[in-house]
């Protein structure tokens, strides 16, 4: 008998491949929604759901089987024509792809998985239609057939037998499958001997073939149609170890699967690694950078020749081990976008609306952080163009536009910065509404409002608590707002920009950074301390003279161009007296941050430089002033400043 | 491993002439005093961060948490870091003096009147030595009750914060 095998080493497999068997059937179910008639999709679903099912088997969740068998029997019913993709029928898979989501959530959790048998009855009815004979009759011949090819190798009741498996060249765990192959046969079967043998899959050898000798049982031929059914297996065959494997019972036959034929194409060699271990690695690789510039200043100090190659060496394999690590984290940006359809799909939905969604650019990588962090901006301004932007279908036909509203995503590359545009073909914005809004909530006066441009009146949307939808919905409630998308963003070090026209739409552009691990920045000391400003809030550096320093009741403003700026003495700031050397200069940097612009006081500018960033523990991020930290080349800590605090306080 | 039954292993170190211990198994490492940049605006008793293999670890002056003298750090100081709940935690010590392997019976609870130079909340007990009396700190609740106190001169008080 197999050894116990632990079957939790694989569920984190189990959750990887059925999260994006289930990625598959959400994206194709929405595009079957506006092709209805289109069966390869149908064949597209069967084929991930079926895969879902075979590895829920495998790893003994019934409830998660039973749910994707049911599903299974809809898309069957759907494909053989018996059922139509109608929107009742859309939205019961929808429920049955969310609930299976929730189920692999839960095993990814290590939580017990909630029975669900109710959506199971509701699933069964679907497939079964509405009560129409001629349908039922299909359906239980569909079964019938289904259940005599299962039947037919019976095997004699202590007949030695051998089950074939044969592996598929993009399995990347043959000892992981062939564990659980063991397992399972060990259920149904007195296991004689396999080739490789246990001891040799714990070796975790690379094989494509695994051949067991057995004594069948009872449900051996359940258990082998349901080895066929699992990921990676190209070939399944059952027979009599006496006689050539070509006489065997073909349970699978690879070629004959559509699927693996066309993934059947050139492999990149890939290995999944954690993010936790690329965060460490790149932790590492900061420490080698300090470590580096510290040999490099030795050896310079040294005049010894061949210290001085290595340390050249060293300094440039850092370099390029840095580039190479910040490059592995890059992720396709398709990895938050590709939830973004179902949830435009549901929202529209929810309002009566028909929302096309186009999704372009996709593939851009950026840096895991960055793609982590504009998750719920990019939803939140969906959620934004489909309330308020897309117009309602009657409306739309009224102004002579197509029923169906369009959102566009488009992403791209922008030299130094990624731009992101979120646009509709809605209303457009109402300027008037939002200056109707900003007055009545004592944002601004009629006045004000009046001699407003059209600029200044989009900025209005990014001020907190303003929206300009009377009727706080499901959607665009929650108290979140553009400000919160405006302070994600700049977060970043990205910024975003409305625009619009009125009745052809509305365009959201978010500009972001590739990277958020390494920011440029400029290099400032105060009180012997060195920090550093992130470049994307300041807007330039400029030395006053002390004479120009104006005091207006209580704050000290200087002048540029003009513009009318408050001085913040960062020194004060701080807490730290101010300098007693009488230099007659005051070196300045002028920030800004959303709306407010100010000018720092520091006691140098040292310099421009790109930095990576740290971020502070608990007991330091709730600190005024400080957003987090850099370690300089020399090992030393350089402080960042948190401008938008600053300017707040 | 501890053998005897109940024995556990400690940090030793000194604040001043008292002696403290740390139970060692939430002792990641200890260093010489490196250098610690000052953060300014936060609580009193954060000495600042250090860079600790390329990342930012807070620093807690422990003489300050217990209210006692300050005193600039020399040659014998050293900082004790602790795996906290989110991250690690320096703790800066005058001297770390042995580990010290203390049998479970040598361990008391606090009595009323030692706990009074630091509050006893910290206190997992004061054991005895030969001669010495050692008392234990509980490091994590040190962390835990360190979650309102003065904010630093600068304008602002900064409010309350996560304490672990």
């Amino acid at each position: 008998m197999p050894k116990e095998i632990d079957l939790s080493k694989y569920s984190k497999l189990f959750v990887t491949e059925s999260r994006e068997n289930l990625r598959t059937l959400n994206e194709t179910m929405i595009k079957l929604e506006t092709k209805p008639k289109d069966k390869s999709l149908v064949e597209v679903m069967f084929r991930a759901c079926h895969t879902i099912k075979g590895m829920a088997g495998m790893m003994n969740f019934k409830v998660i089987t039973d749910l994707a068998h049911a599903l299974e029997d809809l898309l069957n019913a759907i494909r053989d024509d018996v059922v139509k993709p109608t929107e009742d029928v859309a939205e019961t898979i929808f429920k049955g792809l969310d609930a299976l989501e929730g189920m692999v959530a839960s095993v990814e959790n290590g939580e017990d998985i909630d029975e669900t048998s109710g959506l199971v009855v509701e699933l069964r009815a679907a497939a079964s239609g509405k009560p129409g004979k001629k349908r039922k009759k299909k359906r239980s011949e569909l079964v019938a057939a289904k259940e005599k090819a299962d039947k037919e190798p019976e095997p004699g009741a202590t007949r030695v037998s051998s089950v074939y498996v044969k592996f598929g060249r993009r399995c990347a765990f043959p000892s992981a499958r062939a564990f659980v192959i063991l397992k399972e046969l060990g259920k149904v079967a007195n296991i004689v001997s396999s080739v490789p043998s246990e001891d040799e899959i714990d070796m975790e050898h690379v094989f494509e073939e695994f051949t067991v000798t057995l004594e069948p049982e009872k449900g051996f031929d359940e258990v082998t149609s349901r080895i066929a059914a699992m990921p990676d297996t190209d070939e399944v065959r059952v027979g009599s170890p006496d006689k050539p494997r070509n006489d065997w019972t073909v349970v699978l036959d690879g070629t004959a699967r559509p699927a693996k034929a066309i993934v059947d194409a050139p492999v990149a060699q890939t290995v999944k690694v954690g993010m936790d271990k690329l965060d460490e690695l790149l932790d590492d690789v900061s420490e080698l950078v300090i470590a580096r510039s510290r040999l490099v200043e030795r050896a310079t100090s040294h005049e010894d020749s061949s210290l001085d190659e290595i340390s050249t060496h060293i300094d440039k394999l850092t370099s390029e081990i840095q580039a190479k690590v910040l490059g592995i984290r890059m992720i396709q940006l398709e990895a938050v976008m590709a939830r973004f359809p179902r949830m435009v799909r549901d929202i529209a939905k929810n309002q009566g609306k028909q929302v096309e969604f186009i999704v372009d650019g996709g593939n851009i990588e950026l840096d895991r952080t960055v793609i982590d962090r504009i998750n719920d901006p990019i939803m939140h301004i969906l959620r934004n163009c489909v309330d308020h932007g897309i117009e309602p279908e009657g409306e739309r036909a009224e102004t002579g536009k197509r029923k169906r509203g369009l959102i566009r995503i488009v992403a791209s590359k922008q030299q130094d910065h990624v731009l992101i545009e979120i646009s509709d073909d809605g209303r457009g914005i109402d300027y008037e509404g939002i200056k109707r809004k900003a007055v009545s909530k004592g944002l601004i006066t009629q006045d004000q409002g009046d001699s407003m441009l059209a600029r200044d009146l989009l900025d209005l949307l990014f001020r907190s608590g303003f929206s300009t939808k009377d009727d706080v919905s499901e959607v665009s409630g929650r108290g979140v707002g553009l400000d919160v998308v405006r302070k994600n963003v700049e977060e970043l070090g990205g910024s975003v920009m409305i625009s619009s026209s009125e009745g052809a739409g509305t365009t959201f552009s978010l500009w972001l950074p590739f990277t958020l691990a390494i920011i440029d920045a400029m290099l400032i000391s105060i009180a012997d301390q060195t920090y550093a400003v992130p470049m994307g809030v300041i807007a330039e550096s400029h030395r006053f003279d002390s004479g120009e320093i104006k005091q207006i009741r209580t704050r000290e403003i200087v002048q540029l161009r003009g513009e009318v700026l408050p001085v913040i003495r960062m020194r004060a700031f701080f807490g730290i007296p101010e300098a007693s050397d009488d230099d007659d200069k005051m070196s300045v940097l002028v920030v800004q941050s959303r709306e407010r612009r100010a000018a720092l006081a520091v006691d140098d500018l040292m310099g421009h430089q790109q930095i990576v960033v740290k971020s502070l523990d608990n007991r330091l991020r709730r600190v005024r002033g400080i957003s987090g930290g850099t370690i300089l080349g020399s090992g030393k800590i350089a402080l960042i400043l948190d401008v938008d605090s600053i300017l707040g306080a | 491993m501890t053998h005897e039954k109940g024995a556990g292993q400690y940090v030793a170190f000194k604040l001043g002439l008292e002696e403290f211990a740390f139970d060692i198994s939430m002792v990641r490492e200890i260093f010489p005093t490196q250098e610690i940049t000052k953060v300014h605006r936060s609580p009193t008793h954060i000495e600042g961060v250090m860079n600790l293999r390329g990342k930012l670890v807070t620093v807690i002056d422990l003489r300050k948490r217990f209210k006692l003298k300050a005193k600039d750090f020399d040659e014998s100081s050293r900082i004790i870091v602790v795996e906290a709940s989110d991250a690690p935690v320096g703790f800066l010590v005058d001297e770390v003096t042995e580990v010290v392997r203390m049998p479970a019976d040598s361990i008391e609870a606090v009595p009323e009147y030692v706990a009074q130079e630091i509050e006893s909340e910290y206190v997992a007990g004061i054991a005895k030595l030969d001669d010495r009396l050692i008392t234990i700190i509980d490091p994590l609740k040190v962390l835990e009750l360190s979650t309102d106190d003065e904010g630093q001169k600068g304008g602002m008080s900064y409010g309350d914060r996560a304490g672990g």
